[in-house]
């Protein structure tokens, strides 16, 4: 406990130093450059430094830990604390560097070298060396239970020095680079990782991101403060981040709209018009890796008939949902990926065509329907909506559809236990490449069961393998659309949209967005 | 007045024939005019329609949350007061724990084990419903039986049943009654908060409460989806509320006696 | 009178015990294993294993019960897994908020339904009576979350005077932070306290000591002091030791609303994680609170009312 406070009154000390430094620095930068100072269009083109920003989001965060937690409030905060070696680019297009300043692959593709910064420091004011980088990423690939072990294939790595990563793969593996841009490959110190504990380490994290965690009130709110030791003295801008947890849409909306927060995350579908007129908001729409569906337990023989999947599938109007429910802010999707990097976009949706489910319906195996049921998460209005849509579609073509609302953990419990028949459900991806969601909701033969639809084609399967192996990306593509277009055919969910990402900010708060895989950068947010 | 809504409820749905589930999705969210009184929801149902077919929903949970919660409890009190010792206390002490009791962990509990919707609902108030019943009639009871008249049915050697039911509970079960006027729009409200939790009547059944916990989600947007449940629930208690207070007017004066 | 304390107070204890029971093995019977929740869909069989042999979650439901009570002797409350603390230190940093919304509540139902009653009791079935009695059912029949956004809207939005939502920091701050939750969970309560107290009122001044005291010349505002309003406070504490319960449970929903770190807040996401010690605790905390107040409403009576001080003893 001490000790904890005595270093953060040394941090603050040298904040306010390099501050100084880091403003008199760019402040004779830009005047070297001659762009004019005190006008008021320069202005709001420079960063300027200070300032809290005040963040709404719906949960806390679960736990700090790199690996384990896969909610999206825990990842998205963690990623302001840690680096990976490599990251993706905010549009969703290629890879950037974090710590790793270069990189470079053998010409077999069977061996990476990594280059770390020489000057990233973790906030306790330890260097990160290269050894830091080959425990964190063997962890996340090998630990037991990780959600992220089929996304690699065997590693062997080595430490030639402190900046030198090299890490050889057993075969070959296209997307390697893509998941070493995975949020749990994220670097902390092992030292102080093997002294607390996983468990204190989750509550107390040490990381070389932009921020650290300075106080943590459960339930309620974060707040971080710049890293003293981060990499690039200049950034972050700000003084302060505070991750608020206001779970309820209207107050939360409401906060934005009279400025107690500055950020207001998950904008309901049918608030967006209203607030992109406020004056003193931006209603931030950013492309989001995320679709959303109803899935179909294949254990249950109703749902072991494709033409019944597919029937459901053409019975269902999903232009008629996304422009009621989402107030036309979504897509149809073509493949039951998001719409990302390698997604399919050039096959045909399934329609809204009665005529057509009605009669793969009488060629199937259920010429008379069926009564079924349909799980949705409780207190999820969205989700509501769309089941009484999708209710009343089924209907027409003859199956019955019951409506039950469960707690989420119940409800997940049941999919888990395959005791379900039909439920709501959705993914987002951590990485701009397919291979975390094809492990996950495609081939059948992975931990998850297809997110437990119990989806099970060998060849898809195949093909899924056959994808991670291959390294050319032509190949890989044709690879990864030949397997979405037998999943499509297949029909183990019935697919409804992909959604942007939807967040509210103040008009003075400049350099925010939305990354693709939902997170925010937070180092280049300033506040005028 | 109550009997306006248990008309409505009985007539309603015969006479206005339009199915209140039944999408219109290129209608939605239209706000209050002439040929939607009330405006539609989210998906294009008319709130006014849907409101006239939720009248019969909540009067049957008010009726079945109310009748066994009356019933049992007025009995357990009635026993507990009558006997007392032992089984007064034993009641009490089940009382005090049922009362303090966190509901919420009890729904979650029973929802999740028998799964969401009205009947279970049900058994959820029920089991903490009775109670208030329970101590009510108690109270009455310890003072009816040293009444006059109780003891002269003891004297004349009357069975202990016989005096329960003959003498003692009509006079006794009198403030259980006037309770329970209360007691009913209570409930019909639980209900409401149960559905805010998605914990109550399940879609796309249309009841009061579930209505209003819908319409919260477009409060800044259509707040006329909430206002039509809302203040019918409201002038339901008012006529509840009346009755209640002219029942107690009507019954207080042979109390007194 | 020590005596009287003293058997109330024995009573309790079964009836606290009672309530943890209770919820102990309710909790349980709910689907959801809590080492799952933490350790998230991949996990192995064998890791779940060490989590609940850590959790203690592997031994019989009796040693579970036995390792509880046993921890509660000695003033702990358990360890959470999921907010890695001691559930002590968690609830007693919930404490204060809950505790002060409630009792903010609780006056502002007094300041509201105290004049609003007498002013109604004065005047039976006037206007000013249909008025008060008009507004009240208001307050039963609105749901509280609604009421509550409403009421944001009013008085943060429409005419910002307040904050929206959220705790604050300093003394003054919780105070108007609170103020709109405070006045909502109000809301609901005056009309049944103010049902009680009218009727009572009613019934003191129609009392013939009333008539006595004022032939005697008394001044009007002594009798209301002494006779009236202490005749009254009896059956308008009835009503809100009564409704207690309700009371907690309405923090629940508000608390979540209006973000406010208290006890409700902290029951709603143990449940959601089934984090079985907190979800305990908390419980054992609003069972307590309950039952105290209960215990308060009987000294209060006694002291109310002389007559009852010669049944006690």
């Amino acid at each position: 406990m001490s000790n904890s406070d005595s270093f953060k009154g040394e941090m603050r000390l040298r904040i306010s130093r390099r501050q100084l430094l880091a403003a008199t620095g760019s402040l004779a930068g830009l005047a070297a450059a001659g762009l004019p100072l005190g006008t008021g269009s320069a202005r709001a083109d420079t960063p300027q430094k200070g300032g809290t920003l005040k963040f709404g989001r719906v949960a806390d965060v679960i736990s700090f830990e790199p690996v384990m937690p896969t909610d999206n409030m825990s990842i998205w905060a963690k990623l302001l604390i840690f680096q990976m070696l490599i990251r993706s680019n905010p549009d969703g297009n290629g890879l950037g560097p974090d710590l790793a300043e270069s990189w470079e692959a053998s010409d077999d593709k069977m061996t990476y070298t990594f280059h770390l910064r020489q000057n990233a420091m973790f906030s306790d004011g330890t260097p990160v060396k290269a050894s830091d980088a080959k425990f964190c990423l063997n962890r996340c690939a090998t630990i037991d239970g990780s959600p992220y072990g089929s996304m690699f294939p065997k590693m062997t790595m080595e430490t030639p020095d402190d900046h030198t990563l090299v890490v050889k793969l057993a075969q070959p593996w296209g997307p390697f680079l893509e998941a070493v841009s995975v949020h749990g490959t994220c670097v902390f110190p092992e030292a102080y990782f093997k002294k607390v504990g996983d468990k204190v380490f989750g509550d107390k994290p040490i990381g070389s991101g932009p921020f650290q965690l300075v106080e943590w009130a459960k339930g309620d709110r974060i707040v971080m403060r710049p890293n003293p030791h981060f990499w690039d003295s200049s950034r972050p801008y700000l003084d302060e981040v505070q991750l608020l947890v206001l779970a309820d849409d209207n107050i939360r909306m409401l906060k934005v709209q009279t400025g107690e927060i500055d950020i207001a995350s998950d904008v309901p579908f049918n608030q967006i018009d209203k607030l992109a007129m406020a004056p003193n908001l931006t209603m931030e729409l950013d492309t989001y890796d995320r679709i959303d569906w109803i899935q179909f337990n294949e254990k249950v023989d109703k749902f072991q008939d494709v033409k019944v999947r597919q029937a459901i599938n053409w019975a269902v109007d999903k232009e008629g949902i996304i422009k009621s429910v989402l107030f036309g802010h979504g897509e149809v999707p073509t493949t039951f990926l998001p719409k990302m990097h390698d997604a399919d976009t050039q096959t045909a949706p399934y329609g809204y065509d009665v005529a057509k489910a009605k009669q793969l319906m009488s060629e199937s195996k259920f010429p008379q329907g069926f009564k079924s049921k349909l799980t949705v998460v409780s207190g999820d209005s969205i989700g509501a909506q769309v089941a009484e849509i999708v209710k009343a579609q089924l209907a027409v073509i003859g199956i019955d559809v019951e409506i039950l609302q469960l707690e989420n953990v119940t409800q997940y419990n049941q999919l888990a236990q395959a005791d379900y028949e039909m439920a709501e459900g959705y993914m987002t991806s951590d990485i701009i490449d397919p291979s975390e969601l094809t492990a996950y909701a495609g081939a059948g033969d992975e931990g998850t069961y297809a997110v437990w639809t119990f989806y099970n084609n060998p060849d898809v399967n195949k093909l899924a393998a056959q994808a991670n192996a291959e390294s050319d990306p032509t190949k890989r593509a044709d690879l990864l659309l030949k397997m979405q277009q037998q999943i499509h055919e297949d029909a183990p969910y019935l697919w409804l949209y992909w959604s942007p990402a939807r967040t509210a900010v103040a008009k003075n708060v400049h350099g925010f967005k939305v990354l693709t895989t939902g997170n925010y950068w937070l180092e280049d947010v300033w506040k005028s | 007045m109550i009997l306006f809504w248990i008309a409505l409820a009985v007539f309603g749905p015969l006479v206005w024939t339009a199915d209140p589930t039944a999408l219109n999705l290129g209608d939605s969210l239209l706000p209050p005019s002439l040929t939607h009184p009330f405006g539609t929801d989210s998906l294009g149902r008319d709130v006014l329609l849907r409101v006239v077919n939720g009248a019969s929903v909540d009067l049957q949970i008010g009726l079945f949350t109310v009748l066994p919660a009356l019933i049992i409890g007025s009995l357990v009190g009635a026993l507990a007061g009558y006997y007392g010792s032992f089984v007064d206390i034993g009641v009490m002490r089940l009382v005090d724990i049922v009362v303090a009791f966190p509901f919420f962990v009890l729904v979650i509990a029973i929802i999740a084990v028998l799964g969401p919707g009205l009947i279970n609902m049900y058994i959820a108030v029920g089991l903490v419903g009775w109670v208030s019943y329970a101590r009510v009639v108690r109270a009455e009871m310890m003072v009816a039986k040293q009444m006059d008249y109780a003891r002269a049915a003891r004297v004349l050697g009357f069975s202990d049943t016989r005096i329960l039911l003959r003498h003692l509970m009509p006079n006794v079960i009198v403030q259980a009654l006037i309770y329970s006027t209360s007691d009913f729009i209570l409930n019909i409200l639980l209900g409401s908060s149960l559905g805010f939790l998605g914990l109550g009547a399940q879609p796309p059944t249309p009841e009061w409460g579930v209505m209003i916990a819908d319409g919260y989600s477009f409060l800044a947007r259509a707040p006329w989806i909430s206002a039509l449940p809302g203040l019918v629930i409201v002038a339901l208690a008012a006529a509840f509320s009346l009755f209640g207070d002219g029942l107690a007017d009507y019954l207080r004066p042979e109390i007194d006696r | 009178m020590g005596a009287f304390l003293l058997r109330r107070t024995a009573l309790l204890v079964p009836v606290v015990v009672g309530i943890t029971l209770g919820v102990f093995l309710l909790i349980r019977l709910i689907p959801g294993d809590p080492a799952r929740v933490l350790l998230g869909i991949h996990a192995t069989p064998e890791a779940l294993a060490a989590l609940h042999k850590s959790m203690g979650l592997d031994r019989s439901l009796g040693a579970q019960y036995v390792i509880f009570l046993k921890a509660l002797i000695r003033g702990q409350l358990g360890y959470s897994y999921f907010f890695g603390e001691q559930v002590v230190d968690l609830v007693l940093a919930r404490l204060a908020p809950t505790l002060f919304l409630i009792g903010y509540a609780t006056v502002l139902t007094v300041l509201i339904a105290f004049p609003s009653a007498i002013l109604a009791a004065l005047r039976p079935n006037s206007i000013w009576d249909q008025a008060v009695r008009f507004a009240s059912i208001f307050g039963i029949g609105l749901p509280s979350y609604w009421l509550g956004v409403v009421l944001v809207y009013a008085f943060a939005i429409a005419i910002p005077i307040l904050p929206v939502a959220g705790y604050g920091e300093t003394i003054g701050e919780h105070f108007s932070f609170l103020l709109l939750p405070s006045l909502t969970i109000a809301v609901s309560l005056v009309p049944l306290v103010l049902r009680a107290l009218r009727a009572s009122v009613m019934e003191t001044l129609r009392a013939g000591y009333v008539d006595t005291a004022r032939a005697k010349g008394l001044a009007w505002h002594r009798i209301m002091g002494r006779h009236v309003v202490r005749n009254a406070l009896m059956p308008a504490v009835t009503v809100l030791a009564l409704n207690i319960g309700y009371l907690i449970g309405g923090t629940v929903i508000i608390e979540n609303v209006f973000a406010i770190p208290g006890l409700g807040g902290l029951m709603i996401l143990s449940i959601g994680t089934r984090d079985y010690p907190t979800i305990q605790a908390v419980t054992l905390v609003f069972a307590i609170l309950v039952v105290l107040v209960n215990l308060l409403t009987d000294l209060i009576y006694v002291f109310l009312d002389p007559r009852l001080r010669a049944v006690i003893r």
